[in-house]
């Protein structure tokens, strides 16, 4: 198991990525994804607090990111060739541009009890 | 030294005093299931039901036993066994056997006793949204004085903050504004439990959209616990909770609707009692996209993912019985969340299948067996309650369908053929990935004979 941080222009482009993974449609006509990695849609990311009154009011509006922020749990793993070589899991064609560069900690979401830095592709 | 369930190898032989589904300690134990297994739990009563019904299924999920990656099931007894595959690559949590709140590692099955017996509970991906779920003083207040680690929580460990009211008015309260989407469906809840606060005093949990509506919901406390309070309501909620969860500690909650990006997390002390300087314990926010609340997931500091839970891959040609048989299930849907959640014998394609489906529409329950693409049987039931649990059982066989539920016939079709090489038990569609079933499960069996009339009534009832 991998974990990536990812950035794309628009929502649109997020979810075109995220359906070139691979969906499938069932009888119902719902489509349902074919493959089983765990994405989360961060959306806009929070970069810069807002500032609030005693009513929730917004006195400041936060910055978010203009940019819209995935996390993914790919189900992929390094592996060791003939030589013993390990070779380092891949992001899949096409997500490696879109990754975050480097991150302290889990950042600003993290997957239940798996530690990002560890993880991390 | 984990408890051996008296079933297993004894199963339909019970020479021994002990009754079915009765736990006991055993030391020595040889039970194949018992000795590999690494976590194994008394399910309670389901395996006494099933012992008590003849003829015996050829696969049994009550469920007990289970390891990283697997559900075992109860039959068959001897190898190649019908286990699930289990998958949820994130750590989890339940409510353990003894009341408390746990954390359960990836891959590893919860048996959740929220409500006394024991389940498997199955949910999907969630994100807590609250990034300091349990440091009460990460949050922001308005006219309150904030603390940690004050009392016992629902884990059982002393990590419970809370809030103090200054007595200023009933805005006196705790708040955290959170980024949301526009439009969107989400849950909120939180676990409280009175400190101090009066009685008749009513404490609040909300969300506030900025520039939008106010959605809250009021509880009451009495004399003897928390109830629904008819007062402090506002905006349109759905799935509203009080869930006790023992040591005076209740989970609040409802879904809402956004109408705006972002919005207060905000759990009012005593809206009824303004000048009060009263105290409520605190723990365990949660704001998700949901319709309804999922298990507790704990944050510190960041948005925190539980990963959803699979359970499929069980059975064998060998072990079903395509001409014919029977599906039976003891199960409760989590909420009516509009999604479709599948428990299937199938022959891997939605061809031939013999499934039982929580619909998209609210409470709606349907029963189905399809045989080379055509369906030979279709039964669709309104649920009073889609929460409780139905003991529900499908009978298929040429020109032979029934189903029960509850100790009721529901449908009955003479017409129709058998489907055609089943092999496969999943806890989803037939395909093994869309629709999985989401709720919990006391227990899924396959029988590989149809059965009468009385031994469904028996079975459902």
């Amino acid at each position: 198991m991998k974990i990536g941080k990812y950035e794309f222009k628009d929502q649109k482009a997020a979810e075109a990525k995220i359906k070139a993974l691979g969906v499938d449609t069932d009888e119902d006509g719902n489509e349902y994804p074919t493959h089983r990695h765990a994405i989360v849609k961060l959306g806009h990311i929070v970069l810069e607090q807002g500032e609030y009154d005693k009513e929730g009011e917004v006195i400041k509006a936060p910055v978010l990111s203009d940019k819209y922020h995935l996390d993914v749990m790919w189900r992929l793993e390094d592996t060791v060739d003939e030589e013993g070589n390990v070779i380092v899991a891949e992001h899949p064609y096409g997500w490696k541009s879109a990754a975050v560069g480097n991150i302290d900690g889990n950042g600003v979401h993290s997957f239940y009890g798996v530690n990002y830095q560890e993880n991390k592709m | 030294m984990a408890k051996e369930i008296y079933h297993r190898s004894n199963w339909g032989n019970a020479v021994n005093d002990i009754a079915w589904g009765d736990t006991y300690e055993k030391f020595d134990a040889t039970n194949e299931m018992f000795v590999r297994s690494d976590n194994y739990e008394n399910s309670n009563e389901t395996d006494k039901l099933m012992a008590a019904i003849n003829p015996k299924p050829s696969i049994l999920l009550t469920p007990t036993a289970y390891d990283n990656g697997s559900l075992h099931t109860v039959k068959p007894v001897l190898s190649p066994f019908a286990d699930f595959d289990f998958t949820r690559s994130t750590t989890a949590t339940r409510e353990n056997s003894s009341g408390n709140i746990e954390s359960v590692a990836a891959n590893l099955p919860r048996i959740d006793y929220l409500g006394g017996t024991g389940s498997l509970l199955l949910e999907p991906q969630s994100t807590n949204l609250v990034p300091y779920s349990q440091t009460i003083t990460e949050f922001s207040q308005t006219n309150a004085t904030l603390f940690d680690n004050q009392t016992i929580s629902p884990d059982g460990t002393q990590n419970a903050g809370g809030a103090t009211k200054l007595g200023t008015n009933s805005n006196d309260r705790i708040r955290e504004t959170i980024s949301v989407s526009n439009s969107t469906v989400y849950n909120i809840s939180a676990f409280v439990k009175n400190s101090t606060i009066a009685v008749g005093g009513v404490t609040t949990i909300s969300f506030r959209v900025s520039g939008g509506t106010l959605f809250r919901k009021g509880y009451e406390w009495g004399a003897s616990g928390l109830s629904f309070s008819s007062s402090q309501n506002s905006g349109t909620r759905t799935n509203e909770i009080l869930e006790d969860y023992g040591n005076g500690w209740y989970r609040i909650g409802f879904s809402f609707t956004t109408n705006g990006t972002s919005g207060s997390f905000e759990i009012d002390l005593d809206r009824q009692n303004g000048s009060d300087t009263t105290t409520l314990f605190i723990w365990g926010a949660q704001l998700e996209e949901q319709s309804f609340a999922t298990s507790y997931i704990p944050t510190s500091g960041s948005t925190v993912t539980r990963n959803a839970d699979a359970a499929n891959n069980s059975g064998s040609s060998d072990l079903i019985n395509s001409t014919e048989g029977v599906l039976y299930c003891e199960i409760a849907a989590l909420a009516n969340d509009g999604s479709f959640r599948v428990i299937t014998l199938s022959d891997g394609t939605s061809n031939n299948t013999v499934g039982f489906v929580y619909r998209d529409t609210d409470d709606q329950f349907t029963g189905v067996v399809k045989s080379n693409g055509s369906t030979s049987f279709s039964q669709t039931f309104t649920l009073s309650n889609i929460t409780e649990y139905i003991k529900v059982a499908l009978s298929y066989k040429l020109n032979d369908f029934k189903m029960y539920m509850n100790g009721s016939q529901i449908g009955i079709d003479v017409s129709g053929n058998s489907p055609i090489g089943l092999n496969f038990l999943q806890l989803t569609d037939a395909n093994g990935s869309s629709n999985k079933f989401t709720g919990k499960v006391k227990s899924v069996a396959v029988f590989k004979e149809a059965l009468t009339d009385a031994q469904l009534i028996a079975l459902t009832t």
